[in-house]
């Protein structure tokens, strides 16, 4: 299935803004004891002011099969990290539950972690993903039914998928989010929604029936098309 | 390659001030892919901990054995009765009664279907933020079948 399957909620062209706002679409923090989000002057979100931020799309929830995407405009320093969230709940004072997936900055071969996060304790789900991200690339996370999934987008190339991941805990629709801890990271670009699946047309329908030999299609098409 | 089930604690950290739960089995395979071409794919238990199913060397398995915090499930069938006091010892510490583990018969796929299905409910950091407060027994989130979904062998 192809990725992303919605388009960008937010470019951050538009003047300073702090904390991160479009309108009140977005909310700051996500994560309790951190910091807000913002839009600088060179129209890119970013943390300037403590260490670490976060903010979520708090207008509307998405899902329950949801993606989101971002590019990093510029990457952080070494130890720094950048956090896609999904099927985000219950955002309060310890309290927020949700699926994340984390890219890593480090003086080796950089690394991706998926997490669930249960009252904000990460479960890192599985073994490090290791892939190299820099400058204008993208990462991307999407959740269908129970499989979290991690994609990376290298600037001018096209979406990959990295791995997967099962977890059952949060079937339902949620907010999506972003994190920044540390402060150089600049990005851009914040995209995403509820999945669009993939429409089959009707010749397509049709095409699938016959390979499959599935006769009673074809009767239940003449009897409606009857009545 | 050959392919085991282990019982292993997670390890938590709160660098940052985040509090993180990593499964122990990171201490031996961090990354996927990586050189040997080990895998392995976890489903929360009760008691903070997992039943971990790796495909690996023989020399990656060895390591993990060396190591004090993991014990080995016995091979698919019913566990020789020897055995089953050390399981049944590890598994009434995590939480596990011997009625439901005795319901299991236990043969390994029955017994990793019964640990897996609950695990403990997180109700967020302690209140110094360098641990994890836990609750009752829950529902599990990935069960043992969807292990074998995604690891065959």
């Amino acid at each position: 299935m192809a990725f992303p399957t919605t388009g960008i909620l937010d470019n951050f062209n538009r003047a300073a803004e702090d904390p991160l706002s479009d309108g009140g679409k977005w909310s700051n923090p996500l994560l309790s004891g951190q910091g807000s989000l913002e839009v600088t002057s060179a129209n890119q979100c970013a943390e300037l002011d403590v260490n670490n931020g976060s903010a979520y799309r708090s207008n509307q929830t998405y899902g329950p099969d949801t993606e989101a995407f971002i590019t990093a405009s510029t990457v952080g320093a070494n130890d720094e990290d950048a956090s896609l969230y999904l099927r985000i709940r219950q955002v309060g004072a310890g309290t927020m539950d949700a699926y994340g997936l984390s890219a890593i900055k480090l003086a080796g071969t950089d690394e991706w972690t998926f997490s669930r996060v249960d009252n904000e304790v990460f479960t890192v789900l599985g073994a490090v993903i290791t892939q190299e991200y820099s400058n204008g690339d993208s990462i991307g996370y999407e959740a269908i039914g129970s499989t979290l999934t991690a994609y990376y987008l290298p600037s001018g190339g096209s979406w990959s998928a990295l791995g997967n991941r099962t977890d059952g805990t949060y079937p339902d629709a949620g907010f999506i989010g972003l994190e920044i801890r540390l402060s150089t990271f600049r990005f851009d670009d914040f995209g995403g929604g509820t999945v669009v699946m993939q429409e089959i047309s009707a010749t397509e329908a049709f095409a699938a029936s016959m390979t499959e030999g599935i006769a009673g299609f074809l009767v239940s098409i003449d009897v409606t098309g009857d009545e | 390659m050959s392919v085991l089930w282990y019982l292993c604690p997670y390890d938590i950290s709160s660098a940052s001030g985040r509090v993180t739960r990593r499964c122990a089995m990171s201490r031996h395979i961090p990354s996927v892919p990586n050189a040997d071409g080990a895998i392995w794919e976890e489903a929360e238990i009760l008691g903070n901990h997992a039943a971990v199913k790796v495909s690996a060397p023989d020399a990656v398995h060895l390591t993990i054995q060396a190591d004090v915090d993991f014990l080995l499930l016995p091979l698919d069938g019913t566990t020789p009765v020897p055995v089953r006091a050390v399981l049944r010892s590890k598994l009434n510490a995590l939480g596990y009664t011997d009625v439901e583990l005795d319901a299991t018969g236990w043969t390994r796929r029955e017994l990793l279907r019964a640990i897996t299905s609950v695990r403990q409910d997180i109700l967020g950091p302690n209140a110094t933020r360098d641990g994890v407060l836990f609750g009752g027994r829950i529902p599990a989130g990935k069960s043992s079948n969807d292990i074998d979904r995604r690891l065959a062998g």
